[in-house]
């Protein structure tokens, strides 16, 4: 029952972190329909940018979260206004592809570029809350996890209201909804793709520079947090926000209860086999609508 | 244009890379090789996945060889140079530099390998090719059990090392032992290895648990490990789970001895990521001040000393004695030549960075090709900051 209640609360706070990782991804795909391979490196860049920030610059914790958000949105504006802009504008009939390939050869350069750059040395980010807790007796975890999650969840709800109380959101769901009809009516879609990439970046950078004091920094970093966050969003439905949260705990849970109940040999499988899991009952993920594309 | 005219073109097209396939026949077999310079493949793990921090180690020690030997008239006033291959830590990319390193530079040896499963593949290459291939801190026992005229290894290995494990098991007394391994040929292989040795062991249990290389959030499999109260966890991993499942077993409660299975808790990046958890971490090492050097060691430290501002690791100790018997092979063979340096390297005897080098040939078994003199110390990080130098020997073997 202890192993039980520990795993729970594991899988639940790693969840979290996963759905703001995937939240990024998610908006992309829901404004601009692109598959984004290099996400994982906006997130490999912030983590960087908190490590320095702290190490290098002495910059307090707060401000070093700043800095990995601030890196991570102009890694997505770039990766949107150089990589993927001329490729959208040419109007392609491949376009979907030129994307894929294009965004996984960037995330190929970036990785091979930091590590030239940054080196191969693992790298950590202090925390918050560098202690570790023992909670009602039973529960062991670091205080930098449940900071995490926290921090975690009011970026999600800070995106849930920008999309669904501000014009910016108004513009993005338009976009999602019909880019065709959108443009039509003065939806500037050059600059709300831009915008939906910084912010992208953005959280994708904060989440990273959270969950750095719980692992390690280092060029590989975001091949892991890529997969995660492309189950996630698959499970959830694409461009669903409320889904990427949802499949973003469900992922946390399944891999921490997996790897504990059934076997430790799996634990990178698990995503992957949810995901199949749920594509067979629901095609279109929990929360994604079948949209016909315009 | 005529159907004629259209056959004689496709025959011609089609001949065109028969001829080119002979032409480089030709040529390799027109190579001299007793004189002009010297290749010597290195492939490498120079980025992610692969463990691109010790891969960093590998490179340095190489270029300090190839500029302290050239620097000294080279071998047998031949100038030596590398040609480097990156196996990003996957098998077939391995392979691939493998076989590149001797079809299109010519080498003459292909060193530097490190994990064992891309060893394992990069040895069929040598063998094909019937280049010598010197390992020195793949563990696998297959490395040198395949018995591969081309393959050696001047360095430790997964069986020899579980039976010393075994021994300081027995001295620290631990009667629960979980052995957490990776996925891979050296994971898997050590734990294997280290069964079979505790079977010796009276009243003490093993239980291996498996992950994959790559996960780095290692809280639910620790927490698990934890709530089986053992009384030592023996990691073996070389990927960022080296460091983490350290800090994230202390994180999730865990109270046993933790050894890592190879020495990383010397390596740099221990303790700026892994902090207080890292107090009291144990770990196996092959280097003790009790270890006498070689002049020829006495020089490498320096000389690495002075070129990169800190000391080697043991390992690169093995890899300079890898170069060193290419250097003694082709000195003896008078020649380049792969296939003579296969013939040549089991009769080479040189001085290495600890003891004398020669290898085993004992057929069948792991000790063909091998030298396996290294002695196995257990030592203990007492405080935050502690180096090599500074931790608390527990248990050495002799040679």
């Amino acid at each position: 029952m202890t192993l039980l209640a520990q795993t729970l609360v594991l899988g639940v706070l790693q969840g979290g972190l996963y759905a703001l990782m995937a939240m990024g991804l998610s908006l992309i795909f829901g404004v601009l329909r692109a598959v984004n391979f290099a996400h994982g490196e906006m997130a490999m860049f912030g983590a960087y940018a908190a490590f320095f920030a702290v190490s290098v610059l002495g910059a307090p914790l707060p401000l070093a979260i700043v800095a990995a958000g601030l890196v991570g949105a102009v890694t997505g504006f770039l990766t949107n206004r150089f990589i993927l802009a001329p490729i959208y504008r040419r109007r392609m009939d491949n376009r979907d592809e030129f994307v894929v390939v294009s965004t996984f050869m960037l995330s190929q350069f970036l990785i091979a570029a930091a590590t030239l750059v940054f080196g191969t040395a693992y790298r950590r980010v202090p925390g918050f809350w560098d202690q570790n807790l023992r909670l009602f007796g039973i529960i062991f975890l670091s205080g930098n996890r449940l900071v995490a999650f926290a921090a975690a969840m009011l970026a999600v709800g800070a995106l849930f209201y920008v999309v669904h109380r501000t014009d910016v959101g108004r513009a993005w769901r338009a976009l999602t909804q019909n880019p065709l009809g959108a443009a039509s009516v003065g939806i500037d879609v050059r600059r709300y793709a831009d915008l939906a990439f910084a912010t992208a970046g953005a959280l994708t950078g904060v989440a990273a520079a959270l969950m750095a004091p719980l692992g390690v920094v280092y060029p590989g970093l975001g091949v892991t947090v890529v997969v995660k966050a492309f189950v996630v969003v698959i499970v959830g439905g694409l461009g669903s926000i409320p889904g990427a949260l949802v499949a973003g705990l469900l992922l946390g849970v399944v891999e921490a209860a997996g790897s504990v109940f059934v076997s430790s040999s799996y634990t990178e499988a698990y995503g992957p086999m949810l995901m199949i899991a749920v594509l067979l009952c629901r095609p279109a993920g929990l929360f994604g609508l079948t949209q016909r594309r315009v | 244009m005529t159907i004629e005219s259209s056959l004689k073109r496709r025959l011609f097209l089609g001949g065109l890379p028969v001829v080119a396939v002979a032409g480089a026949a030709s040529v390799a077999h027109a190579r001299d090789w007793t004189s002009g310079p010297i290749t010597i493949g290195l492939v490498s793990p120079l980025s992610e996945p692969g463990d691109a921090r010790s891969g960093q180690a590998i490179r340095q020690t190489a270029e300090l060889w190839i500029k302290t030997t050239n620097a000294a008239g080279g071998i047998g006033g031949r100038t030596v140079r590398l040609a480097i291959y990156d196996d990003a830590g996957k098998v077939e990319v391995g392979a691939q530099g493998a076989e590149r390193a001797i079809t299109e530079k010519d080498a003459s040896a292909l060193l530097g390998m490190w994990s064992s499963s891309v060893t394992l593949a990069q040895m069929e290459v040598a063998k094909r090719y019937n280049v010598p291939l010197l390992a020195f801190y793949s563990w696998s026992d297959e490395v040198t059990a395949k018995n591969y005229p081309q393959v050696f290894r001047i360095g430790p290995y997964n069986s020899k090392i579980a039976e010393q494990t075994a021994e300081f098991v027995k001295k620290r007394g631990y009667k629960r032992i979980v052995m957490l391994a990776e996925d891979t040929a050296y994971g898997l292989g050590f734990a294997k290895s280290f069964e079979m040795a505790a079977k010796g062991l009276p009243g003490v249990h093993v239980e291996t648990v498996q992950f994959q290389a790559q996960t780095q959030d290692l809280t639910p499999v620790m927490s698990r490990i934890s709530a089986s109260a053992p009384n030592a966890v023996i990691v073996q991993t070389v990927f960022a789970a080296t460091n983490l499942s350290i800090k994230q077993g202390r994180e999730v409660g865990l109270q046993a001895d933790i050894v890592a299975g190879w020495d990383w808790p010397t390596l740099g990046d221990f303790w700026p990521t892994v902090g207080e958890a890292g107090v009291g971490v144990i770990y196996p090492t092959f280097n003790d001040p009790s270890l006498t050097r070689s002049k020829t060691g006495d020089a490498f430290v320096s000389a690495y000393k002075a070129s990169y501002g800190a000391e080697p690791a043991i390992f690169q100790y093995y890899l300079w004695d890898n170069f060193n018997a290419i250097k003694a092979a082709i000195d003896k063979a008078g020649t380049a030549d792969p296939a003579k340096l296969v013939e040549t390297l089991p009769t080479v005897t040189f001085e290495g960075t600890i003891s004398p080098i020669a290898f085993k040939r004992d057929k069948g078994t792991v000790n063909f090709n091998q030298w396996d003199e290294f002695a196995m110390f257990f030592k203990q990080m007492g405080k935050i900051g502690d180096g090599d130098g500074d931790a608390t020997l527990l248990f050495g073997s002799s040679r």
